[in-house]
């Protein structure tokens, strides 16, 4: 087992140094270089030579290569051309908080999606099935961004007309939090993060509940009609048990492999997601960034996107190893 | 009346029943029972008199505006035209109907195809979505980029005049929803063909050759699967200038690992197969197999995957327009639509609403094909 992870965190190394090249190669592919936006009939030429130099676009490819990622693997992601400061400090802020919109969503995605996968398998071929499996088509066939719009549209604005709509339902429209967030007590202040929690997950991550709904009740219909859950009917066992003690467990297997998969559509959503709800995520930075124009930090949020994605995989792999004991690893 | 078809001699009022028939399209299917295809060419012939009856002076118009478009919508006019009689006259009204044929492997997956009906809805939906977007100057007065009265026309609610509503300009929504189509339309189109083409050749070489190719492609695909895809897009994108060639090219260049991993995987089991060790036998070369051979019998889980890309692409670029990084406005998309009312959600709802009710729709059209398609093609899912 601990061979495996150790193979596993070695045969990651390879793929990050191909992370950092192929953000190189896109940068350098690209038209321009960063003192492209500097340039200004008011400034002299020898003024952007100069500054080419400092930044050591006038050294062969191969160097600055090297020194790049010399800079990378010791953790310096340079300076934010519109913030002026380093770009560890700016990505230190947000990266908790898309952490924190995608884990919810994460947990939103399998807890709806295995209930609704198992009540389709339990009940194949009835309406209910039938009804589950064409709302699931349309759903996750939605643009996320439009879905939150929507959700903002309903449930933060239209709902205020209402009077007799319960005011935990009015959910706020942006943000992390509210105005008064600093004067509240601990227990509020939880709560109304919670609060600016639910409209992002939700639009984040139905589309892909409705994807693992799918996947869950074909596995779901799989395991029920193998033998030992046959005899555990037979042994007299209520409905209940057969299916949520012995089948799901071995349903759920199949499952767990689609965590990894979600996981770098999960942060695709973010970008969407966290722009419609002003949070102040990565996927926010990297669209604020990209309007000002501020490259630097663009690559660097898209080089700790991919670098998530490759811990996410491995924590799946690692999970998957470690729930389905059939898995030989040497 | 000797023109009458054979098995019209028992009954004398054929003839001129024929010559309706043929005047109607899909009414002699009708009379044959084969309902659905008369109806829809019913549909189509209706549908084709009712543009030259309510937009008569805009397809008149045609001739003298000297714009690509409405050459484009005319000749699809004239292709739905002919279709519908062309089809409908070629159907006799009596007799014994043509006996099948050998029967392909295609045919087998177009009959278990039209047998599944939420795909034939699928079908169709697509059909009256590109139907829509070509006819698209005769199904609309307005022009979908001039600027209304903005005293009078801005952020009108969806009325009979303006079927979903005016934007802040005073634009008719209905009209750039409809212009927008071709937008998403032919972006997935072409994007999903540039990524299907890479994907299954690199896919069959790698499975195919092995060795240090397929390590080196492999490596290079689960780097470029470790990036979140739209990520990776909007960097690449933002760095060159944001247009549909470059959302084209991106696109079709960076879509491609997932078909490959399909092909490849496919390709592993098939080189051992008896058939490819009769090809090698004989002396043929690596190509010649792979593309003869081999690539033919990988197309079924290609057009699957291929279709249902193209509802995937058309909602990723609906995002990336919805970002600014896509067609630059004025020219209208379903995503720049959206973020252009996005800061009036309140006050005007449907500028919003309506374009993506219209990307749910395609994609739920697209979807429906693909699995339908999955079905079809997959003879261990066929009972």
């Amino acid at each position: 087992m601990t061979t495996y992870i150790v193979r596993r965190l070695l045969q990651a190394i390879p793929l990050l140094l191909g992370i950092v090249t192929l953000v190189f190669i896109i940068v350098h592919a690209a038209p321009g270089d960063p003192t492209a936006m500097y340039v200004h009939p008011g400034v002299s030429p020898d003024v952007i030579e100069q500054m080419r130099e400092n930044w050591g676009l006038d050294r062969p490819i191969h160097i600055q290569y090297l020194s790049w990622l010399r800079s990378f693997l010791t953790g310096d992601l340079g300076v934010s051309l519109t913030q002026n400061r380093p770009i560890v400090s700016i990505l230190a802020e947000r990266i908790p908080n898309t952490l924190i919109l995608s884990g919810t969503s994460l947990v939103l995605i399998f807890a709806m999606g295995i209930a609704i996968g198992i009540v389709q398998a339990v009940r194949q071929h009835s309406q209910l099935d039938h009804a589950l499996t064409l709302g699931a088509l349309f759903i996750y066939s939605m643009p996320s961004f439009w879905l939150g719009l929507m959700l903002i549209l309903i449930l933060a604005y239209k709902v205020h007309l209402l009077d007799w709509w319960p005011a935990v339902l009015k959910f706020p429209a942006s943000g992390m939090t509210s105005v008064d967030y600093d004067l509240m007590g601990g227990w509020s202040q939880l709560g109304d993060r919670l609060h600016h929690l639910v409209l992002p997950s939700i639009a984040l991550g139905v589309a892909s509940a409705a994807s693992v709904a799918r996947y869950m009740r074909s596995s779901m219909l799989e395991v029920i009609r193998q033998d030992y859950i046959r005899t555990a009917r037979a042994k007299g066992l209520p409905e209940r048990a057969v299916i949520l003690k012995h089948a799901l467990k071995n349903a759920l297997l199949p499952i767990v492999t689609l965590l990894g998969l979600y996981i770098p559509f999960l942060f695709s959503g973010a970008v969407l997601v966290e722009y419609v709800f002003s949070w102040p995520g990565m996927g926010r930075t990297i669209v604020d960034a990209i309007y000002q124009r501020d490259y630097p930090l663009v690559m660097a949020t898209t080089f700790i996107f991919a670098v998530l994605v490759v811990i996410a995989n491995l924590i799946a792999d690692i999970l998957y190893a470690v729930v389905d004991p059939r898995i030989r690893y040497e | 009346m000797n023109e009458a078809p054979a098995g019209a001699e028992d009954r004398p009022d054929r003839g001129r029943i024929a010559k309706a028939a043929a005047l109607i399209p899909g009414l002699a299917h009708l009379l044959r029972g084969r309902r659905r295809a008369g109806l829809s060419l019913l549909a189509l012939a209706l549908a084709t008199l009712a543009v030259l009856v309510f937009a008569f002076d805009r397809v008149a118009a045609t001739f003298t505006s000297g714009r690509v478009d409405y050459w484009v919508a005319l000749l699809t006019l004239i292709g739905a035209a002919t279709v519908a009689w062309s089809v409908g006259f070629r159907e006799p009204l009596g007799g014994p109907r043509p006996r099948a044929k050998g029967v392909s492997q295609w045919a087998i997956a177009w009959r278990e195809f039209s047998r599944n009906r939420v795909a034939v809805l699928g079908l169709y939906l697509m059909l009256i979505l590109y139907l829509a977007t070509l006819l698209a100057p005769y199904l609309t007065p307005y022009e979908p980029n001039t600027i209304g009265d903005m005293a009078s026309t801005r952020h009108l609610s969806p009325s009979l005049t303006h079927l979903m509503g005016t934007d802040r300009f005073g634009r008719d929504v209905f009209t750039r929803v409809l212009y927008g189509a071709r937008i998403s339309l032919s972006i997935g189109f072409i994007a999903v063909s540039i990524s299907v083409t890479l994907g299954t050749v690199l896919g069959a070489v790698s499975g195919y050759f092995g060795g240090m190719v397929d390590t080196v492609l492999m490596r290079f695909v689960d780097m470029l699967i470790s990036f979140p895809r739209l990520v990776l897009l909007i960097t690449v994108i933002a760095l060159f200038e944001p247009s549909i060639f470059t959302v084209i090219v991106v696109l079709g260049l960076t879509l491609w690992p997932s078909t490959a991993r399909i092909v490849r995987g496919e390709v592993l089991s098939l080189r051992e197969r008896e058939f490819v060790e009769a090809a090698r036998a004989l002396g043929l070369s690596g190509a010649r197999i792979v593309c003869r051979h081999i690539i033919p019998n990988v197309l079924g889980p290609v057009i699957v995957a291929a279709t249902l890309g193209l509802g995937n692409i058309i909602l990723i670029e609906a995002g990336l327009s919805f970002l600014g990084l896509s067609v630059q406005p004025p020219t209208p998309s379903w995503g720049n639509i959206i973020d252009g009312g996005r800061e009036y959600l309140v006050q005007a709802w449907w500028v919003s609403t309506f374009p993506g009710l219209a990307i749910v729709a395609t994609v739920v059209a697209f979807n429906l094909i693909g699995d339908g398609l999955r079905d079809a093609l997959d003879p261990r899912l066929r009972m």
